[in-house]
């Protein structure tokens, strides 16, 4: 019964991470950039929340408004700030200086303890998720397990069904040659962090209401996030996959170790995953390069 | 050219020299003062270092801290200064990280100050090496680990872990007889500090620990830590965490439906966490050292003060300690004739018994802690009931 408790929680545990992943994920993937603000901007989106409800803004509004605002300044700072510096590292440097410095506003502005939300129906109502058993949830956890499931649906149809999601799927293989054939890759990674930014602006809005945010309570979720982004090896499918796993494995390890092992358990995995994969990966190379090809199959 | 600029290097070296001399005359740092220095018209001040966090995550201890101490030294000048020497509290700002707490500790030893107050375990901990090397003594107003007792450079105004968690135990043991508890706690130097002390003092009445789970500092999602305690099936659960954590455990204890008794420190009735804790926070009890305005006139003038200094903020448990541990510093100069560090530390052992704003303050025989009542507390309706008299 525990296990099932266990892996219970660490499912709500994962919809948020799923969530930062996704977003990480799509910057990341269609850019090539490290954006270590993304962390930060995610704590901003709970914050932003907060300041809005408490001078009135009805919380649904509110949180249109800072996914909106939040994709709004993620994509000028790629347009203003990331492209004109051309080099990935200055990026990722340049990324992080912001990304202290915001921390640091925010610790000004809020303090540095933890902020939560004032009592809300969501956070404080409590549901059974599996009839029969004492496996509960909280209700905007469960909103945040069905908003991870819809965004990687509607974004799996966009990517396969659309022409901006195709187009972008190109930029991602190959920016180069993508912009060949007449795709236009500054439009499609602005547009990369602008979703990427309002799907992790979405999480970060979750968890604000579920447990409240801290200046730096950011960097731990994009720590995750870039954990699925990296597992996932350029399938966005897989991302989601990933940053549920992630929130399961941080859960359930402590039914038999202790629960402040967690961290390190699963990070180790990922460790020894990572290292079976590029074995194999190189493995299965190698096997294809030696088997012979077939007499029909050359020109 | 050449003129001009001898002429310039002369004057910012004269100009150099003025500064140097008006920082050096206006600077608070003193020597082992003794009541026969007189300085043309007035004596040399005594000095007392302080550090504690002003600015970081912690700084609102500093401020409710801080403030009573000033209003201890405020009164004293006000009455004529320890015999004519006016009491001169030089702040650091630790930011309660222990690097930068020994910084200061050697800022301090610099300025030839010789008693430091200060707060916190972990800065506790870094500061005594540095106390003891220059022969200071460390008066503590709120770390309550029982490991420092044992060091002569040391003494604490604050009762220690074994003092209020062994009264704790008592609580959930003998008054609620509860013989099986689990117990939660950070993994700093407070929370496994306490955590030890309490367990000790419990199995030692006769309990049994179920389940003994320790978070990493700030966690706020204790889904996984809860359940296992629950899985553990004991009769209540202690919290033994900081300020900004305890609200959290309260609430997801009781959404996970954990609905056993819990119990609490002082730390449980901070602001916040009662906020975050919300309806939770109803039915928790626990024991603290409480100040209580209304207790005596000392008491609510220095509530009245408090407030009037400090923007209308109410002084808590920490900030009477302070005051207290100023005083008693003041009155032990005073008869001590300086602030020779041994001689101070022999007077404060040597206290018996004193009247203060937190109650009788006493001494616990054999180490250098003074304690004061105790409270039993329960969280009931969105007030705090004092359970034992």
């Amino acid at each position: 019964m525990l296990l099932l408790l266990l892996f219970v929680s660490g499912g709500m545990q994962g919809a948020p991470i799923a969530l930062a992943g996704i977003g990480f994920a799509i910057i990341w993937y269609t850019t090539k950039e490290f954006h270590f603000l993304y962390g930060t901007l995610l704590a901003t989106s709970g914050y932003l929340l907060y300041s809005l409800t408490q001078h009135g803004v009805n919380i649904w509004l509110a949180a249109v408004i800072v996914i909106a605002g939040t994709a709004l300044i993620a994509a000028g700072l790629e347009n203003w700030g990331y492209i004109p510096l051309k080099n990935p590292l200055s990026v990722l440097l340049f990324s992080f200086g912001l990304a202290i410095v915001l921390q640091n506003v925010l610790q000004i502005i809020y303090g540095p303890a933890n902020l939560i939300m004032p009592g809300n129906s969501l956070e404080s109502k409590t549901l059974t998720v599996i009839p029969g058993t004492q496996a509960t949830a909280q209700a905007i956890q469960l909103v945040a397990l069905g908003a991870a499931i819809a965004v990687s649906a509607l974004l799996a149809a966009g990517f396969k069904f659309t022409r901006t999601g195709l187009a972008m799927r190109a930029v991602m293989r190959d920016e180069e040659v993508a912009s060949f054939v007449g795709i236009r890759p500054r439009r499609l990674r602005l547009l990369a962090y602008a979703i990427g930014t309002a799907i992790g602006s979405l999480g970060g809005i979750f968890t604000m209401i579920n447990v409240g945010t801290s200046p730096t309570a950011g960097f731990t979720t994009m720590l995750y996030a870039f954990m699925a982004t990296f597992l996932g090896a350029g399938m966005m499918t897989r991302v989601p996959l990933w940053g549920m796993l992630i929130g399961i494995l941080l859960s359930v390890e402590a039914w038999k170790l202790p629960a402040s092992f967690a961290t390190l358990i699963v990070f180790a995995l990922m460790l020894f995953y990572v290292i079976v994969r590029e074995r194999f990966g190189r493995i299965k190379w190698r096997r294809l390069q030696a088997s012979p090809v077939p007499a029909e199959a050359k020109p | 050219m050449g003129r001009p600029r001898t002429l310039w290097l002369v004057t910012a070296g004269l100009t150099s020299l003025a500064a140097l001399a008006a920082c050096s005359s206006s600077s608070s740092g003193g020597s082992a003062n003794t009541s026969g220095n007189s300085n043309s018209s007035s004596k040399a001040p005594y000095t007392i270092g302080v550090t504690i966090p002003l600015t970081g995550s912690a700084a609102s201890f500093g401020v409710v801290s801080s403030g009573g101490m000033n209003i201890a030294a405020a009164e004293i000048n006000a009455a004529g200064g320890i015999d004519g020497h006016k009491l001169v509290l030089k702040y650091e700002d630790d930011q309660l990280v222990p690097a930068t707490a020994v910084t200061d500790m050697q800022d301090l030893a610099s300025s030839n100050v010789s008693l430091v107050l200060t707060g916190g375990s972990s800065i506790v901990r870094a500061e005594l090496p540095v106390a003891t090397k220059h022969n200071m003594l460390l008066v503590n107003v709120a770390a309550q680990d029982d490991t420092f007792l044992t060091d002569s450079h040391y003494f604490t105004f604050i009762p220690t872990n074994n003092e209020e968690l062994g009264q704790l135990a008592s609580l959930v043991y003998k008054t609620k007889h509860l013989s099986k508890v689990a117990v939660i706690h950070s993994n700093d130097a407070y929370g496994a500090s306490a955590a030890a002390a309490f367990i000790s003092n419990y199995k030692a009445l006769g309990g049994t620990v179920t389940e003994e789970e320790e978070h990493d500092e700030g966690t706020t999602n204790y889904s996984t830590y809860l359940l296992k305690i629950r899985a553990s099936n004991p009769q209540g659960m202690v919290i033994l965490s900081n300020t900004g954590e305890i609200g959290h455990i309260i609430a997801q204890s009781r959404q996970l439906g954990l609905s056993v008794p819990l119990f609490a420190a002082d730390s449980a009735l901070s602001p916040g966490d009662i906020q975050t804790a919300g309806s939770a926070m109803d039915g928790v009890e626990g024991v603290a050292v409480k100040f209580q305005p209304g207790s005596s006139t000392a008491a609510t003038k220095f509530s009245d003060t408090f407030k009037a200094n400090n923007k209308g903020i109410a002084p808590n448990s920490y900030s009477a300690i302070s005051y207290i541990a100023v005083n008693e510093l003041a009155a032990a100069m005073k008869t001590t004739g300086g602030d020779d560090p041994v001689k101070i530390a022999a007077y404060l052992k040597g206290i018996k018994s004193v009247s203060t704003i937190l109650g009788e303050a006493t001494p616990v025989p054999g180490k250098p802690v003074i304690t004061y009542p105790i409270y039993e507390w329960l969280y009931s309706g969105g007030a705090v009931t004092q359970l034992n008299s």
